[in-house]
């Protein structure tokens, strides 16, 4: 289901705070993110906002609250929700990320690293099947920023994610940013880690932008992307022959159409120049259709 | 000894402080309740401190962020006790809910408590308070169905509103949304000020009467009002006609010579009539008794 999807080419999550971006006829968006938790248990008008967003753009899904890593059942009513959001948008896929944010007693608010160990593989598989089986829609697990390994860690992160996507055959969204961040802050080769992934697997790549916070490298959504994670992009492009769609991300910080587009125009220049995708490099008007 | 004890130590460890210190210091008494074996409390001990630390920190800031979001006002009036007071709440309050809405409001009940009302110093900080967290609620528990148009006969009831023969037939009753708040502080100069980036030295003593309302697009909007529009609006019980309504009001507003009235009776009907648009009040032929 998953690699029967059209490639979708390069659009931006969306924010209230980025609408004139998007209306924007001169801004290169070929697909929207929605944020899933913006728009379950929200006023009527943001049901309709999500539906208007439809109308014009292919829509994905992108959650943060369903804890795909909490040694438990994932939330069911929190399936169902998520299911009608998507099902008002008509999504292509749905997303979520590899880690826990919160447990019975405590939320933790926060995308929080998981030990990366064979019982934590199989707590994760067995959620992701669970998810799956219930929502209907293609399904893609984001690796997440980290900036502490969690005893005890016996798997190296790239092995831990693939036997999770392949334990649970579900797709990837690919953050290059919190790759690059998580080499900095914990001191990898990003390159290698590539290397190691199971890149077939790639339907989505984030790109964004952050800065340093005692130290570390943050991922904050906050600044343009830089330029060694498009150099990450260009590396992988040609590896990834499933890819569907990537997505610039800001929460903060927002930029002016321009600097979007700039940024939108350098992904897609990288598209064309990879021959794997070029012949998919798409107008505003195609994407639409 | 499951994973999902250990994960909910660690949450623990992430979010509260004096727990954390506890745990790295080695004291094993604090960790009983989550039943750990050795080994587990041993990889609670491996984490790298100082990055759990810039970690808990910054989701403390995250949940001040969502503070600062829900009630942008009160952490400005805040100032430089802002952050000791996130700390202090990230204490007393571990966090249960990940949304903006459900921590701004947890914020503001904590603070609404930890204010001393007795402090003429806080009182205005109080009305501000109170102001932002009735707006917050009010914007995000509307659902939308009970609007002014859902009401049974209320489009032939509304038609009658000027017609004086069935003025004793039609019955305004007062829709959920809608909250009449009274302070003892210009909280609108408040709101001015700093919206264009003041902070007021000193807060006006000033009592007004503000009508919070939703509309059935999910719009908050607000009006000051007088006395007279308060008591018109809560004297909308669904039992009482609106010719009732009138002649009582105007009897105890002592407005009954007969131009008086006149005047009077046409001031509450164009008032009827805008509370209908602001969906504060509906009109039916059937009375709620």
């Amino acid at each position: 289901m998953l690699y029967e999807i059209p490639f979708l080419g390069v659009g931006i999550s969306f924010r209230q705070e980025l609408s004139e971006v998007v209306d924007d006829p001169l801004t290169p968006v070929n697909f929207l993110e929605l944020l899933t938790d913006h728009y379950i248990d929200m006023p009527p008008h943001k049901e309709q906002e999500a539906r208007q967003l439809a109308a014009r753009f292919p829509v994905v899904l992108h959650g943060v609250e369903l804890s795909i890593g909490t040694a438990c059942s994932v939330d069911e009513r929190y399936l169902e929700k998520v299911q009608k959001v998507a099902d008002w948008v008509g999504a292509k896929w749905i997303s979520d990320h590899l880690c826990f944010t919160r447990v019975p007693t405590l939320n933790i608010g926060q995308l929080t690293p998981l030990s990366f160990n064979e019982s934590v593989v199989d707590i994760v598989v067995q959620n992701i099947i669970k998810v799956t089986q219930t929502l209907k829609y293609p399904f893609l697990v984001e690796n997440i920023s980290y900036y502490f390994r969690v005893p005890p860690s016996t798997l190296m992160e790239a092995e831990f994610i693939t036997r999770i996507v392949r334990g649970a055959d579900c797709g990837m969204l690919l953050d290059l940013t919190n790759l690059q961040n998580n080499a900095i802050n914990n001191n990898y080769d990003p390159y290698e880690f590539l290397d190691q992934m199971p890149l077939e697997r790639v339907i989505q790549i984030h790109l964004a932008g952050g800065y340093y916070h005692r130290g570390i490298l943050l991922d904050t959504h906050s600044h343009a992307v830089p330029q060694d994670v498009f150099d990450l992009l260009k590396y992988v492009l040609p590896k990834t022959k499933n890819l569907k769609g990537i997505i610039i991300e800001r929460d903060q910080n927002f930029p002016s159409s321009q600097e979007i587009s700039q940024e939108l125009g350098q992904v897609q220049e990288l598209l064309a120049n990879c021959s794997l995708y070029n012949s998919f490099t798409l107008s505003k008007e195609s994407a639409a259709n | 000894m499951s994973e999902l004890q250990f994960q909910q130590a660690y949450a623990r460890l992430l979010t509260d402080t004096g727990f954390r210190q506890s745990v790295f210091q080695g004291d094993n008494a604090c960790l009983k309740e989550y039943d750990l074996s050795n080994e587990q409390k041993q990889h609670l001990l491996q984490l790298n401190d100082e990055r759990v630390e810039i970690f808990s920190e910054l989701l403390i800031t995250n949940r001040l962020s969502k503070a600062i979001e829900g009630l942008p006002l009160t952490t400005h009036l805040l100032g430089e006790v802002l952050w000791s007071t996130a700390l202090e709440f990230n204490e007393t309050c571990p966090p249960l809910q990940a949304k903006k809405y459900d921590e701004a409001m947890a914020f503001a009940r904590f603070l609404r408590q930890k204010l001393d009302v007795k402090q003429s110093v806080n009182s205005g900080l109080i009305d501000v308070l109170e102001y932002e967290m009735n707006s917050l609620e009010l914007r995000f528990e509307f659902d939308g169905r009970f609007t002014a148009s859902n009401i049974e006969n209320s489009s032939s009831a509304n038609q009658y509103l000027y017609d004086s023969e069935m003025q004793s037939c039609i019955f305004p009753i007062r829709l959920l949304h809608n909250r009449i708040l009274t302070f003892n502080h210009d909280v609108e100069q408040i709101s001015e000020e700093i919206n264009n980036g003041q902070t007021p030295s000193t807060i006006a003593k000033k009592t007004m009467h503000i009508l919070f309302h939703v509309e059935p697009s999910g719009i908050l909007g607000q009006d000051e009002i007088n006395v007279p529009t308060m008591l018109f609006i809560e004297a909308c019980d669904g039992e009482t006609s609106l010719s009732k309504i009138i002649r009582d009001l105007a009897r105890d507003l002592e407005q009954i010579r007969p131009e008086q009235f006149l005047n009077f009776e046409n001031g509450c009907l164009n008032l009827c009539e805008s509370m209908i648009e602001r969906n504060v009040v509906g009109l039916t032929l059937i009375p709620s008794s």
